[in-house]
C-alpha cells in the first residue's frame, strides 16, 4: 500500500490534489496557525544554528576580526576586494569546481553503469552484490581516507605494486601534485556509486514495463530503448543526484583534512578547507568569514541554474 | 523455423547472462577490495606492512594490533558515545523532519513555500563554516563536552524535512480530508496516518541519519574536549596522532582501530541490508 | 547564559580579597627590594626583565581549597607513561590539586582547540603550544605572562639553556617554559660512515667532499644519498638560511629577506646538490616516513631529523646511529623544536595558581632528566646535565653528546605572530623545487612579494 502510493507520486497528480484542496477546505485563520506551528521547531532550530551563525558571518566578514583576540575592527569591503583579487582565490575555486565536476560525473556514470548491470530483481546473488557495493557509502569517511592513504602510500602501497605489473614507475600519489586530486576524487567517487545505484535502480524499477514491451513490438534495440525511455524516466532521479551531489562535493572537507591538508602545492586547497585554516591556523576569521559568503552565493546560483536549465529537460511519467 | 529462433535467443539470453554475472562479480570485487583491504591489513605485522611487494592474505594473524587499539581506545566507552549521539539524533531530526514536512507538504500558511526554500538553502551551508558562533554558543549553555552539544544543533535537516515532505505530497489529500472528518487532530493525522505510509522514505531517512551520524567527525571533534565525551570517529583519528603523529608507521594498528570502528555499522547493514535497500528503492526521492 | 553568570558569581570572591592582598603584596615588594630584588635572570637588553614586574600573591600560593585544572596537551602515547608518573608526582606533592590531561590531538588540533576555547571564552587553565605558535597567541593575549609568579617564587631561570627560555618569551614577557625541546641534528649511518671513512659535514665546504666520497649512483640513478635534508616543515633549513648568514625577515621584522643574495646561498646549494643527485629532499604528507625508511634501509647514509626521533632510530635501524650537529658556514646554529607549557589568560585565579605549580613542577631541575628521557626529548636545566643522573643520562644516550657540545648554538625559531602564514610561502618554493624541479631563486623574489603582503597585512 505505501508502495503503491509512493509510487503513484506525480508532479501533476500533486498539483491537482493540492489545488483541490484549497478548494474544499476552507481555512480559518487558527487553522492556519496550527499548520505553521509544526514548521517552528524546524524553523527554530535552523534559525538558531544555521542562519543565525550564517548571519554572524556577514557582519564578521566586513571585520579582521582575529579568533583569539576580543576586538573585532569594521574593515568595510576590505576582505572581499582582498580576496577577489588574490590569486590564490581563483586557483582555489578551481580545485573545487574541478573536483567537484570530476566527482558528480563519475559518480553518476558509474552508478548508472552499475545500475544498469545490477538491476536484476529476483536473484540473491544480485541483491547481495547491490549490499556489497553499497558498503562503503556507510564506511565513514576517516575511515576510508585512511585506507586509501595507506593504498596511496608510496613506498608500501598497494596501488604501486598494482601498477608495476603494467610497467609503470612508482607514484607518490598523494604527494603530486597532478594525481592528489584525482586521488581524493576516486575515494568520494568509491563511497558515492553504490548509493547512486540504489536510487538509480529504484528510478529504472518505477518505469512501466509496458513502455520497454511497447518499444520492444516496434523494433527499438536495446540501446535506443536506453536512449528514448530510461534515460527520459531516470531525469528526476539523476536532478536529484546531481544537485545533492554538486552541494556535498563543493563542501568537501574531510578527505583533504586527513590525507593532503591542502597540498602539495595547495593543489586539493578546496574552498572550504581553506576557509577552514585561514580561520583556525592563520587566524584571519574575518576574511575567511568573507569567503564563506562568496561560497555560500556561488553554490547558490550555481544550484538555481542547474534547477532552471534541469526545468526544461526533466521528463516526469505520465 | 519458429522454434530455432526462440532456442536462440534464450540461448543469447543465457550467455547474456553469464556476461552480466561475471560483470558483476568483478565490480563487486573491486568495489569491496579496499574494504577487504583494511581488513587483511588490520592483521598484518609492522614487518609484513612494509613489504617490497604487499601480500594479500596475513603471513600470521597479528591479534595484538587489536589489543594495541583497545590499549589506546576505551572502545566500549566510545562506542555507547557513539550510539546514543546517533540514536538522539535520529529521534530528534526525524521528529522534526516529520512536523515540518507535514506543514510543508498539507499545510496552508502564508509563505509556506518561501520558508520552504529558507529550510532547502540550509543544505549548501558546509559545517564546517558556521561551527564558531555555534561552539561559543554551546559554551555559554554550559553544553560543551554533553550530547547536547552533539546532537541539539543538527535537530533540523533540510534534507530530511525536503524527503519527507515529497513523500506526504505524493499522499492522496482525500485520506487526510476523510481523517479530518472524522475529528482527527494534527498529530494524530502525522504519526497515525502519515507515517505508516510514507513508512519506506521514514526508513531510509533513519537510516540515512544514522550513517551520516554514527561516521560524523568534525562537529564531535570541535564540540567535546575531554577524554570521556569522544566517538569512534573521534578516537581513530587521536589514535593516529597519539601513536604515529606524522608516520605512517602504526598504520596496521590504525587499521584495527578502523575495523572495530566499522563493524557496528556494517552488522547492522548486513542483518537489515534487504529492507534498507527495499525501502531506498520504495521510498520517494525525486 | 548559565556559564556568563557562573563565572561571574566565581570572580567575585578573589575580588573582595584583592584589597588586602594588595596591601600585602606591596608589603611583601618593599621586602623584596629590599633584600635586593627576587629571582629572576640578569637579562640582556630587550630580553625578559623582571624589574617592574608584580610578584604573584604569597596568600594564593598557600591556599589549598581543592581544585582541578586541565592540562591540554599534544604528548603522544610513547610519552603518556613519563607524563602519568610526573603527574601522579605532582598530586603527591600538591595533594589538593587535582590534574586532569586531556590530549587534543597534535599540535595543529591542539592549536585550533585552543583557538575556539579562547572565543568562548572557556579554557583550560594550563596547556602545550608548539615553539612556532608561540608569538601569534602570545600577541593576542592568550597567555599569562608568568612573570609575577617568577619573581615571587625565585625562579632560577639561569639554570635553563638561554635559547630555550628564550624561545618562550615574546617581547619581554616570559609566557611559558621549556617542557619537551629538541633541535634539528644530523642522524648518521655510523657503520656506513666509518666504513667509508668519511666524518659527517662540520662546514658547508665540506659537503661536496663528503657527497663525492658517500653517493652512489647508477648511470643517472642514485641509489644511495649522501643525505637527506626535510622540505616539509620550514623548521629544519630556517637554521641553513641563518648559517648561510642569510635572515628571514629583515632586522626589523618589516619585511622579508628570503630574496637577499646571502639568504638566497642556502637554497642554492639545496638546488644544486639535488640536482647532482647527491641530497634527497622529501616534501609534503609521509614524506617524513619514507625518509626514515630510506635512512632505514641504507638508501640514505645521513639525514637532517628531530632529536626527539632518535629513540626510534636507534630501536629500528640494523646499524650504529651516530648524531653530528648541522654543518655550518658563517654561523653554526641549530634552532629549538618541540613544546612549552604555558598557562592561559583566561583562566580563574586559583587555577592559575594551580597551573603555575604545575607548570614549575613539570620543568623543575628534579625531575628535568628523567623526564626528558621518558620522552625522548632534551633537558633542559643546566644543574640537571651536570648532575651525577646527568651523566648516566650521556652514559645510556652519548649520541645527544653533540648536542650539548653545541647547546649555546641551539636558537629560537624567527619569532613573529604571521610566521606560520608566511612560512608557508617559502616553504612552497621549497615544494617546487622538490616536486617539480624548479630553480628556487626566481620563486624566491616572488615570495618575497607574497611575504611581504603578508607582514603589511598584518600591520
Amino acid at each position: 500500500m505505501p508502495m503503491e502510493t509512493s509510487k503513484q507520486m506525480t508532479k501533476a497528480a500533486s498539483k491537482r490534489a493540492t489545488a483541490s484542496v484549497s478548494k474544499r477546505m476552507s481555512h480559518t485563520v487558527i487553522e492556519k496557525w496550527k499548520d505553521f506551528s509544526f514548521a517552528v521547531p524546524a524553523l527554530l532550530f535552523m534559525g538558531v544554528f544555521l542562519y543565525y551563525p550564517l548571519g554572524y558571518s556577514i557582519y564578521l566578514s566586513f571585520t579582521n576580526w582575529n579568533m583569539t583576540r576580543p576586538v573585532k575592527k569594521f574593515v568595510g569591503a576590505d576582505n572581499y576586494t582582498r580576496l577577489l583579487s588574490s590569486p590564490d582565490f581563483y586557483h582555489s575555486l578551481k580545485v573545487t569546481f574541478l573536483y567537484t565536476f570530476m566527482d558528480v560525473v563519475l559518480t553518476l556514470a558509474i552508478g548508472l553503469l552499475f545500475a544498469l548491470l545490477l538491476n536484476v530483481s529476483s536473484s540473491r546473488l544480485f541483491g547481495f552484490m547491490r549490499g556489497v557495493i553499497f558498503m562503503p557509502y556507510y564506511v565513514s569517511m576517516v575511515v576510508a581516507a585512511m585506507v586509501f592513504t595507506w593504498i596511496y602510500n608510496g613506498q608500501y602501497g598497494l596501488l604501486n605494486n598494482v601498477v608495476s605489473w603494467f610497467g609503470m614507475d612508482p607514484v607518490e600519489w598523494l604527494n603530486n601534485p597532478s594525481t592528489a586530486l584525482p586521488a581524493l576524487v576516486a575515494v568520494s567517487v568509491w563511497k558515492g556509486v553504490g548509493f547512486a545505484m540504489i536510487l538509480f535502480i529504484a528510478g529504472m524499477r518505477g518505469i512501466p514495463a509496458e513502455y520497454y514491451e511497447a518499444a520492444s513490438i516496434d523494433g527499438a534495440s536495446k540501446f535506443r530503448q536506453f536512449r528514448n525511455i530510461t534515460l527520459p524516466l531516470l531525469s528526476p532521479m539523476t536532478l536529484f543526484l546531481v544537485i545533492t551531489s554538486f552541494i556535498s562535493s563543493m563542501q568537501v572537507f574531510q578527505s583533504i583534512d586527513v590525507m593532503t591538508a591542502g597540498g602539495p602545492l595547495k593543489a586539493t586547497n578546496a574552498i572550504v578547507y581553506w576557509i577552514y585554516t585561514m580561520a583556525f591556523s592563520e587566524f584571519k576569521t574575518g576574511r575567511a568569514s568573507a569567503l564563506v559568503m562568496i561560497l555560500f552565493v556561488i553554490i547558490l546560483l550555481l544550484t538555481l541554474v542547474q534547477f532552471l536549465v534541469s526545468r526544461k529537460k526533466v521528463h516526469y511519467e505520465g | 523455423m519458429k522454434d530455432n529462433y526462440m532456442a536462440g535467443s534464450a540461448k543469447n539470453r543465457k550467455a547474456m547472462m553469464t556476461l552480466r554475472i561475471i560483470g558483476a562479480v568483478i565490480v563487486t570485487l573491486v568495489m569491496f577490495f579496499p574494504v577487504y583491504w583494511l581488513l587483511i591489513s588490520a592483521f598484518k605485522t609492522q614487518s609484513e606492512m612494509r613489504m617490497a611487494v604487499p601480500t594479500f592474505w596475513p603471513e600470521t594473524f597479528a591479534w595484538q594490533n587489536f589489543a594495541e587499539a583497545f590499549r589506546v581506545i576505551p572502545y566500549a566507552r566510545y562506542f555507547g558515545n557513539t550510539l546514543l549521539m546517533a540514536v538522539g539524533t535520529i529521534v530528534l531530526q526525524l521528529n522534526v523532519a516529520l512536523m515540518a514536512a507535514y506543514a510543508f507538504a498539507k499545510g496552508q500558511f502564508k509563505g509556506r513555500d518561501t520558508l520552504f526554500l529558507l529550510v532547502l538553502a540550509a543544505l549548501i551551508v558546509p559545517e564546517q563554516v558556521i561551527f564558531v558562533p555555534v561552539y561559543v554558543m554551546m559554551s555559554k549553555l554550559d553544553w560543551l563536552n554533553t550530547f547536547w552539544a552533539l546532537i541539539v544543533p543538527h535537530g533540523a535537516s533540510a534534507y530530511a524535512i525536503f524527503l519527507l515532505r515529497q513523500a506526504f505530497k505524493s499522499i492522496n489529500n482525500d485520506v487526510l480530508e476523510a481523517a479530518r472528518v472524522d475529528g482527527a487532530g494534527r498529530f494524530s493525522i502525522l504519526y497515525k496516518l502519515l507515517f505508516p505510509m510514507a513508512m519506506p522514505t521514514i526508513v531510509t531517512m533513519g537510516v540515512l541519519i544514522f550513517i551520516s551520524s554514527w561516521n560524523s567527525y568534525f562537529w564531535p571533534l570541535i564540540m567535546t574536549n575531554n577524554n570521556d565525551m569522544r566517538v569512534l570517529t573521534v578516537g581513530i583519528a587521536m589514535l593516529r596522532d597519539s601513536i604515529a603523529g606524522n608516520e605512517a608507521m602504526f598504520f596496521n594498528v590504525i587499521m584495527a582501530s578502523s575495523v572495530m570502528a566499522i563493524i557496528p555499522i556494517v552488522v547492522v547493514f548486513t542483518v537489515m541490508q534487504k529492507h534498507i535497500v527495499a525501502a531506498m528503492a520504495n521510498s520517494t526521492f525525486k | 547564559m548559565n556559564g556568563l553568570m557562573d563565572s561571574k558569581g566565581d570572580n567575585r570572591l578573589p575580588m573582595k580579597k584583592k584589597s588586602w592582598l594588595l596591601m600585602l603584596l606591596t608589603i611583601f615588594m618593599v621586602i623584596t627590594t629590599a633584600c635586593g630584588g627576587g629571582g629572576g635572570s640578569k637579562t640582556a637588553e630587550g630580553e625578559v626583565s623582571l624589574d617592574d614586574v608584580e610578584a604573584a600573591s604569597m596568600d594564593m600560593k598557600n591556599d589549598t581549597t581543592p581544585i582541578k585544572i586541565q592540562y591540554w596537551h599534544a604528548h603522544a602515547d610513547a610519552q603518556l607513561e613519563g607524563l602519568n608518573y610526573m603527574i601522579s608526582e605532582f598530586q603527591k606533592k600538591y595533594p589538593h590539586i587535582t590534574v586532569e590531561p586531556v590530549f587534543q590531538g597534535g599540535y595543529p588540533d591542539l592549536h585550533k582547540k585552543l583557538s575556539a576555547a579562547v572565543a568562548a571564552n572557556d579554557v583550560p587553565a594550563v596547556t602545550n603550544v608548539e615553539v612556532s605558535s608561540l608569538a601569534n597567541f602570545a600577541d593576542s593575549g592568550v597567555f599569562a605572562d608568568l612573570g609575577p609568579w617568577i619573581k615571587r617564587d625565585e625562579v632560577k631561570m639561569d639554570d635553563f639553556a638561554k635559547g630555550m627560555l628564550k624561545a618562550y618569551a615574546y617581547n619581554g614577557k616570559q609566557y611559558g617554559f621549556p617542557l619537551i625541546v629538541s633541535t634539528s641534528v644530523f642522524v648518521y649511518n655510523k657503520t656506513m660512515l666509518d666504513e667509508l671513512g668519511v666524518e659527517p659535514p662540520a662546514k658547508w665546504d665540506e659537503i661536496d667532499d663528503f657527497n663525492a666520497k658517500v653517493t652512489k649512483k647508477e648511470g643517472d640513478k642514485t641509489t644511495r644519498y649522501a643525505f637527506s635534508i626535510p622540505g616539509w616543515d620550514t623548521w629544519y633549513y630556517d637554521p641553513w638560511n641563518i648559517n648561510g648568514g642569510g635572515q628571514i625577515l629583515t632586522d626589523d621584522m618589516s619585511a622579508s629577506a628570503v630574496e637577499n643574495e646571502d639568504s638566497l646561498r642556502y637554497i642554492q646549494n639545496f638546488y644544486k646538490w639535488q640536482n647532482e643527485g647527491n641530497m634527497h629532499m622529501g616534501f609534503g604528507k609521509g614524506a617524513s616516513d619514507n625518509m626514515r625508511q630510506m635512512f632505514l634501509n641504507g638508501e640514505i647514509a645521513m639525514v637532517q631529523h628531530t632529536s626527539a626521533m632518535l629513540k626510534m632510530y636507534r630501536e629500528n635501524a640494523d646499524f650504529e646511529v651516530g648524531v653530528s650537529f648541522i654543518p655550518g658556514d658563517k654561523v653554526r646554529t641549530s634552532n629549538i623544536g618541540g613544546a612549552g607549557i604555558v598557562m592561559m589568560e583566561g583562566a580563574k585565579d586559583l587555577e592559575k595558581e594551580a597551573a603555575w605549580k604545575f607548570i614549575e613542577f613539570m620543568t623543575s631541575a628534579e625531575q628535568n632528566i628523567k623526564w626528558a628521557e621518558s620522552v625522548g626529548y632534551l633537558p633542559t636545566r643546566k644543574s640537571a646535565i651536570e648532575s651525577e643522573e646527568g651523566d648516566q643520562y650521556f652514559e645510556r644516550w652519548p649520541q645527544y653528546r653533540a648536542v650539548y657540545e653545541h647547546f649555546d648554538e641551539v636558537t629560537p625559531r624567527l619569532q613573529h605572530p604571521a610566521y606560520p602564514e608566511f612560512s608557508e610561502v617559502y616553504k612552497e618554493v621549497v615544494g617546487e623545487m622538490v616536486l617539480n624541479k624548479k630553480d628556487p631563486t626566481p620563486l624566491m623574489q616572488e615570495a618575497a612579494k607574497k611575504i611581504n603582503d603578508i607582514l603589511a597585512d598584518y600591520e
